[in-house]
């Protein structure tokens, strides 16, 4: 019975996925068990394709299947702008909206006390280096609107203002607490285009449901 | 049956497509860990999410031994200025993590949740978090019967001369005279006598505005509450306090 055993194997591991609950597991598994085989190991391929050949972007951060990834190979995106996210998903959702022709740097992370993440286990010391490099008018903050995406900005903040470079935040209208990967491409085209300029005095970032 | 609370959120997790597993310090019931379910949609029973120091009225199920689960959470008007400044910001974070690290499951401490709310409220119109911090550290300590013994040796107690520095450990929780220093072998963390004075007035409950200690006496003093914090607990990997030099150094303007 060992077809049986694989079977249930695949339906174990297609359950895992997010969405997928035991029935549409199952479903998924009988639709790959009737497919010819080229087409169903197409779908083997890409899933190892995926994880061996897409790797982080060597100036950004963001995800590169070569040594760049296609915004920072892209000669027609402005490099003078630089917008600051937490993870690649979050380039990934500010690309959709389409609304954002800068560059990205991705830190893989946001400071967090509670959980022991501080700034030396983030890619702040790149983010410097690029910034000091020059070609940098704007560095865009677009941590996410929670406790810890502000008080990553903050720290940003503080450390990219004796490079004299202008620093900015996204708008304050995604949901409070909310993640940029769960809002919507138009509530994140207006974040980024109404961004605004972060100073150290106490006034901005907006405080929230106060 | 469902229950009702105030609580801060201490500690937010997300939890499969769109929920959420909350710990907050509740008014009435200490350190509750529960899950809010869909709480990311917008239109949720919990306003599309509730965030790491927020202040909440949350009505919930108990689940004894499991997880609890919320109905509703809506977020109360909050702790003003506190997400305005990054030292503000971490030292609330701070008081987060005593919380969450000092405190037990389901035990009442009204007297916590109030020196936690009134602090986090302070802090958000503070110059100063660094030292807020503290006071709330050596508080929240007494609170849990781990105030350091400060006026003689806690190893043997005889005689920790004032006057001059002296040695502090967390494990015999307070300072040591000489003699128990040299015994212990390790290198002890050292108090100056301005540090030790500071500590002692946080312990009789100074209020912060009043104290103003020099910054090398408030880091040696922190250093000194957070070692204990880290005695505490079932999270002996408390990452210490790697932020302490963003929270006490004051800000470069404002
Ligand atoms: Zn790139
Ligand atoms: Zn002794």
């Amino acid at each position: 019975m060992a077809e049986t055993d694989s079977l249930k194997r695949l339906k174990e591991e297609l359950g895992k996925l997010p969405g997928i609950g035991e029935r549409s597991a199952e479903r998924i598994a009988q639709h790959l068990l009737a497919l010819p085989s080229e087409e169903a190991l197409a779908l083997a391929r890409a899933i190892r394709d995926v994880k061996q050949k897409i790797r982080a972007c060597s100036r950004c951060g963001g995800l590169a299947e070569g040594d760049l990834c296609p915004v920072c190979s892209d000669s027609k995106r402005d490099a003078a702008v630089l917008c600051v996210v937490e993870g690649a998903n979050d380039m990934r959702s500010l690309e959709a909206t389409g609304a954002f022709r800068g560059v990205y740097h991705v830190l893989g992370g946001r400071l967090s006390p509670l959980e022991g993440v501080a700034p030396e286990d983030l890619s702040v010391e790149a983010l410097l280096s690029r910034v000091k490099a020059g070609g940098v008018r704007e560095v865009v903050l677009a941590t996410n609107p929670t406790a810890e995406g502000d008080a990553t900005a903050l720290f940003l903040l503080r450390v990219l203002a004796p490079l004299g470079v202008k620093v900015t935040r996204i708008a304050r209208g995604l949901p409070s607490g909310g993640t940029i990967e769960h809002a919507s491409p138009p509530m994140l085209a207006d974040a980024i285009e109404g961004r605004t300029e972060l100073r150290e005095d106490g006034a901005s970032p907006a405080a929230r449901g106060n | 049956m469902i229950l009702r609370t105030e609580g801060i959120v201490i500690e937010r997790r997300e939890w499969s497509e769109a929920s959420q597993l909350l710990t907050l310090f509740t008014a009435t019931h200490g350190r509750l860990h529960a899950i809010a379910k869909g709480a990311r949609r917008p239109k949720s029973r919990h306003g599309g999410g509730v965030d790491l120091l927020d202040r909440v009225q949350a009505l919930f199920y108990p689940r004894p031994g499991g997880l609890n689960l919320l109905a509703e959470t809506s977020v109360l008007p909050g702790f003003r200025g506190l997400r305005a400044r990054l030292d503000r910001l971490l030292a609330g974070l701070g008081v987060a993590e005593a919380l969450r690290d000092g405190t037990r499951d389901e035990e009442p401490a009204p007297e916590v949740y109030a020196l936690a709310a009134e602090t986090l409220g302070r802090l958000g119109e503070s110059d100063r978090p660094g030292v807020e911090l503290a006071a709330f550290e050596s508080r929240f300590l007494a609170a849990v019967g781990l105030a350091p013994r400060l006026d003689a040796c806690a190893s043997c107690g005889g005689e920790a001369p004032e006057g001059e520095p002296v040695g502090f450990s967390a494990d015999s929780g307070g300072v040591v005279c000489r003699a128990c220093a040299a015994e212990s072998g390790a290198a002890l963390r050292t108090l100056r006598p301005a540090a030790r004075a500071l500590l002692r007035s946080l312990a009789a409950g100074t209020p912060a505005a009043r104290v103003r200690p020099d910054a090398a006496s408030l880091r040696q003093a922190r250093a000194a509450l957070t070692d204990l914090l880290r005695t505490l607990g079932e999270r002996p990997s408390r990452p210490g306090d790697r932020f302490a030099r963003w929270i006490e150094q004051s800000p470069a303007r404002g």
